[in-house]
C-alpha cells in the first residue's frame, strides 16, 4: 500500500487545493501516471502515481486544502480494495485539514512469494496472484506463470525456455482490430460469470416467410425477433460496468460481422422500432461499411444486445463470448431440416438451434430463459415480425 | 573497414602511438616505461620514436608520477601516466581522489585536468595479494573521475583515444591476463565514447553484464548457456564511471534477470552498484534476483589452483544463471 501525500510545490507552500481527480478509486494507476490536479499558491499541476496499482481510496475531496505531506489518496495492490483504507475518515470542504493515517491492518496476511515482474503483469491482467502457483526456485511466482495463467493454460504445461519450440510460420503483431476483439472479449472472459442456455426453434414458417419476402436475410429477422423479446425483458437490455447495472430503454441489436482484419460489431440502432425489411437495409450497409474498413465511432457504439449468427457457416450451436459492457449474447447456428416428434410420428422440419449466454451478475437463469422462450415464439411465429 | 588482428597490448601501443603522433602534448611518463619498453609492451619502441622528452622513464614513486600527471595537466600538456599495478594506486590517492577529481570543480571551471592515469589488474596471473587486486568501485565514491574497463583490443584502442581526447582525470584499467589476447581491430581511426555500453551479444532470457575480464568469460557462459537452450544477453559495460545505465535496463526489461561479473570483490563492488541501481528503475521488471558473481571477501590466494578457484569463470556464471532460469 502507498500512499499518494500532497506535493510541495514551492518552499514556501502550507496547503494544495485538490482542483481535479483524473482518476476514481477502483481504477488501475500506473506509477507516473497523473492522476489528480493540485492549485498551489504560484500554479496548478498534475500530481503523478508514486506507485504502480489499485486507486482504492481518495481521502480528499474536489476543493479540500489539504496541507502539504497529508496523504490525499491509497493506491494499493490488486484488484482487492484495502479494509484498512476505508476506514479513512474523507477529507471533505467542512473539515480541511485533518486526514488520518490508514490504520495497518492487524492479521497480515499470508506472504506469497513472487517476483516483482510477475506482481505487474498480474496486476496489468486483473489476476489474483494468490490464487497462482509458482514454477520459479523456491515455488516463487514468475512472470511466465501469470502469463500462463493470462492464457488460461495449466501452469505446468507452460514452456520454459528449456521446452521444445515448434518452428514458426509467422508472428503477428496483435493489433488493430485483433488487438481491440482479444482485449474486449478476454476482458468479459475474466469479469463475467456466463451461463449457456440453448433452445431449439421451428423455422418452417420463417423459411416460408424469408422465400416470400425475399432479400431480407434471416439475421435480420433473428434482430426483429431479439428486440422484440427485449421489449417485454428488459433486464437482459443491460450493460454491466464496475458495480453498476445500467438497463436501457433503447433496443440497440449489434451484429457480429467477419471482415479481413477481424470481428466488428456494428449497431442496429432501435432495432424494436424497425421492420425486418428495414434492418436488413441497415445490415446491408454496415456490413458494406465494415468490408471497406468505413466504420465509424457512431456505428460501432450504443449497442445493448449482440447476435452472432454462424449459421451460414453449417455451425449448429456455439456458446459465443459476452460483447462488453453487455450481458447477454445470442449465437445462431444454422437452419436446417431436422427431425421433429409430434406424438408417435416424426416428421422433418427446418429448424435452428439458439444459444443465448448471459452473465449471471446481472440476470438470473429463469428470466433469461423466458427471454429465450420469447424470441423462439418470435421467430416461429414469423409473420408477427413484419 | 579494413579488419586485422591485434593484441590487446598492442591496440594500446596503436592509440597512444597515434594520439603521440596528433598531438605534441601527450606525453608518456611511468615505471619501465621507456628504455625496458613496458612490463606489458604496451609502449614497446616509443622512446625510440618519440624521445626522451615526451617517454620519461620515473623513480619507483606513484605518488610523484600521479602528481607530476596533475601539473603537467594543469600547464595544457596531455600526460599518459603508467601505474604499473592498481594495487599501487592508494599511493596515488591523494593526488586522484583529492586533487585531480575536485580541482575543475573547485575552480568554478577555470582549471581543469586533462590526464589519464593508465594502470592494469594482474588477477589469475598468481602475482599475490598484493600484486592482484581489482578495485575498480573505490573511484565511484570519487565524482569527477572517470573509470575505464577495456575488455577486447578494439574497446582498448577506442577508450584510450577517447581517454586522452577527454577533458577530465580518466582511470584508465587495463587487465593483466588481456594483453596477450587476439581480436579485430579497424585500421581506420575510431573512438568509442566514454559512458557507453556495448552488447556484445544479443539474447532473450537473462542479462549477463560483465566488466574486463568477466566480459569474455560472460560470453563463453552465454555459449554454454545456448547449449541448455537459454538465450543470455552479453552487456560490456565498458566504463564504470559514468556507467551506462540505460542499455542494462532496456536489457533488464526484455530478460527480466540480471546477473553481473566481475572480478573485484563482491561486496560493496561493481555489482552491488549495478544491482542497486536498476532495481531502482526497473524493479518491477525483475523475475528473479539479481545475482553477482565476483570474488570472495578474503585477500587474493597466491597459491595457482586457489586462485583459480577465488575467480569468477564461466561456470560460475552458468550456475548463477541455472539458478535463476530453472524451473
Amino acid at each position: 500500500m502507498t500512499e499518494v501525500v500532497m506535493p510541495r510545490l514551492d518552499p514556501g507552500m502550507q496547503t494544495g487545493k485538490i482542483v481535479q481527480w483524473l482518476k476514481k478509486e477502483g481504477e488501475l494507476v500506473q506509477r507516473g501516471e497523473p492522476i489528480l490536479v493540485v492549485e498551489g499558491e504560484k500554479t496548478t499541476f498534475e500530481v503523478e502515481a508514486p506507485d504502480t496499482g489499485v486507486l482504492t481510496k481518495i481521502l480528499a475531496e474536489i476543493g479540500a486544502d489539504v496541507p502539504v505531506t497529508q496523504p490525499v489518496a491509497v493506491i494499493g495492490e490488486g484488484g482487492v480494495r484495502s479494509h484498512a483504507a476505508t476506514t479513512v475518515e474523507t477529507v471533505g470542504k467542512a473539515k480541511p485539514t485533518i486526514t488520518e493515517r490508514p490504520a495497518r491492518s492487524t492479521t497480515p496476511r499470508e506472504r506469497v512469494v513472487a517476483s516483482p515482474a510477475a506482481r505487474r503483469l498480474a496486476l496489468e491482467h486483473g489476476i489474483n496472484i494468490r490464487v497462482l502457483s509458482g514454477t520459479g526456485p523456491g515455488g516463487r511466482i514468475t512472470q511466465e506463470d501469470v502469463l500462463a495463467a493470462v492464457r488460461q493454460v495449466p501452469a505446468s504445461k507452460q514452456g520454459s525456455s528449456k521446452a521444445r519450440q515448434p518452428n514458426v510460420l509467422r508472428k503477428t503483431k496483435l493489433e488493430g482490430v485483433r488487438k481491440a476483439v482479444a482485449e474486449r472479449l478476454g476482458f468479459t472472459a475474466r469479469t463475467a460469470v456466463p451461463v449457456i442456455l440453448t433452445m431449439e426453434a421451428d423455422a418452417t414458417k420463417l423459411v416460408t416467410l424469408k422465400n416470400k419476402e425475399s432479400g431480407i436475410s434471416f439475421t435480420a429477422f433473428a434482430v426483429k425477433a431479439v428486440a422484440k423479446a427485449l421489449e417485454k425483458h428488459s433486464a437482459i437490455n443491460s450493460t454491466i460496468e464496475g458495480d453498476e447495472i445500467t438497463t436501457y430503454s433503447d433496443i440497440n441489436i449489434a451484429v457480429a460481422i467477419n471482415t479481413e482484419q477481424g470481428l466488428v460489431a456494428p449497431v442496429i440502432q432501435h432495432a424494436n422500432r424497425k421492420s425486418p425489411k428495414e434492418i436488413n437495409a441497415d445490415l446491408e450497409t454496415l456490413t458494406e461499411k465494415a468490408k471497406q474498413n468505413r466504420l465509424t465511432v457512431e456505428d460501432l457504439t450504443g449497442g445493448t444486445f449482440t447476435i452472432s449468427n454462424l449459421g451460414a457457416h453449417d455451425i449448429e450451436t456455439f456458446a459465443p463470448v459476452i460483447n462488453p459492457p453487455q450481458c447477454a449474447i445470442l449465437g445462431l447456428g444454422r437452419i436446417a431440416y431436422k427431425p421433429f416428434v409430434l406424438g408417435e410420428g416424426v416428421s422433418a422440419r427446418p429448424a435452428t438451434m439458439m444459444t443465448l449466454v448471459f452473465d449471471h451478475r446481472v440476470v438470473d437463469g429463469v428470466p433469461a430463459a423466458r427471454f429465450l422462450q420469447e424470441v423462439k415464439r418470435n421467430l416461429e411465429d414469423a409473420e408477427s415480425l413484419l | 573497414l579494413r579488419l586485422r588482428e591485434l593484441t590487446y597490448a598492442d591496440a594500446l601501443r596503436e592509440a597512444l602511438r597515434e594520439e603521440m603522433l596528433r598531438d605534441p602534448n601527450v606525453i608518456l611518463l611511468g615505471e619501465e616505461i621507456g628504455v625496458f619498453d613496458g612490463v606489458y609492451r604496451v609502449t614497446r619502441g616509443l622512446l625510440d620514436e618519440f624521445g626522451p622528452e615526451r617517454v620519461r622513464d620515473t623513480p619507483i614513486s606513484e605518488a610523484a608520477i600521479a602528481g607530476a600527471a596533475v601539473g603537467l595537466a594543469l600547464v595544457g600538456m596531455k600526460p599518459v601516466a603508467e601505474i604499473m599495478y592498481m594495487d599501487f594506486l592508494p599511493i596515488c590517492m591523494d593526488q586522484l581522489a583529492t586533487q585531480a577529481a575536485k580541482m575543475r570543480f573547485m575552480s568554478g571551471g577555470q582549471l581543469k585536468v586533462p590526464m589519464v592515469l593508465r594502470t592494469q589488474y594482474s588477477l589469475g596471473r598468481q602475482h599475490g595479494a598484493q600484486h592482484s587486486q581489482f578495485t575498480p568501485s573505490w573511484f565511484l565514491q570519487v565524482p569527477g573521475l572517470k573509470v575505464v574497463l577495456p575488455a577486447t583490443p578494439h574497446d582498448a584502442k577506442g577508450l584510450l583515444k577517447s581517454a586522452i581526447h577527454e577533458q577530465n582525470p580518466v582511470l584508465f584499467i587495463e587487465c593483466g591476463v588481456l594483453y596477450r589476447t587476439k581480436g579485430s581491430v579497424p585500421e581506420e581511426e575510431y573512438t568509442i565514447p566514454l559512458g557507453k555500453a556495448d552488447v556484445k551479444r544479443k539474447g532473450d532470457d537473462v542479462t549477463i553484464v560483465g566488466a574486463s575480464r568477466c566480459v569474455g568469460e560472460s560470453l563463453s557462459a552465454a555459449k554454454k548457456l545456448e547449449e541448455e537452450n537459454v538465450s543470455a544477453e552479453v552487456i560490456d559495460i565498458r566504463t564504470l564511471q559514468p556507467l551506462d545505465l540505460d542499455t542494462i535496463v532496456e536489457s533488464v526489461k526484455k530478460t527480466s534477470r540480471l546477473v553481473i561479473a566481475s572480478d573485484d570483490i563482491k561486496t560493496g563492488g561493481i555489482g552491488a552498484e549495478i544491482s542497486a541501481a536498476v532495481t531502482e528503475v526497473a524493479f518491477d521488471y525483475l523475475d528473479a534476483p539479481i545475482l553477482r558473481i565476483a570474488c570472495p571477501d578474503t585477500p587474493i590466494p597466491f597459491s595457482p589452483p586457489l586462485e583459480q578457484m577465488y575467480m569468477p569463470n564461466a561456470d560460475k556464471i552458468v550456475q548463477a544463471v541455472d539458478s535463476i532460469v530453472a524451473r
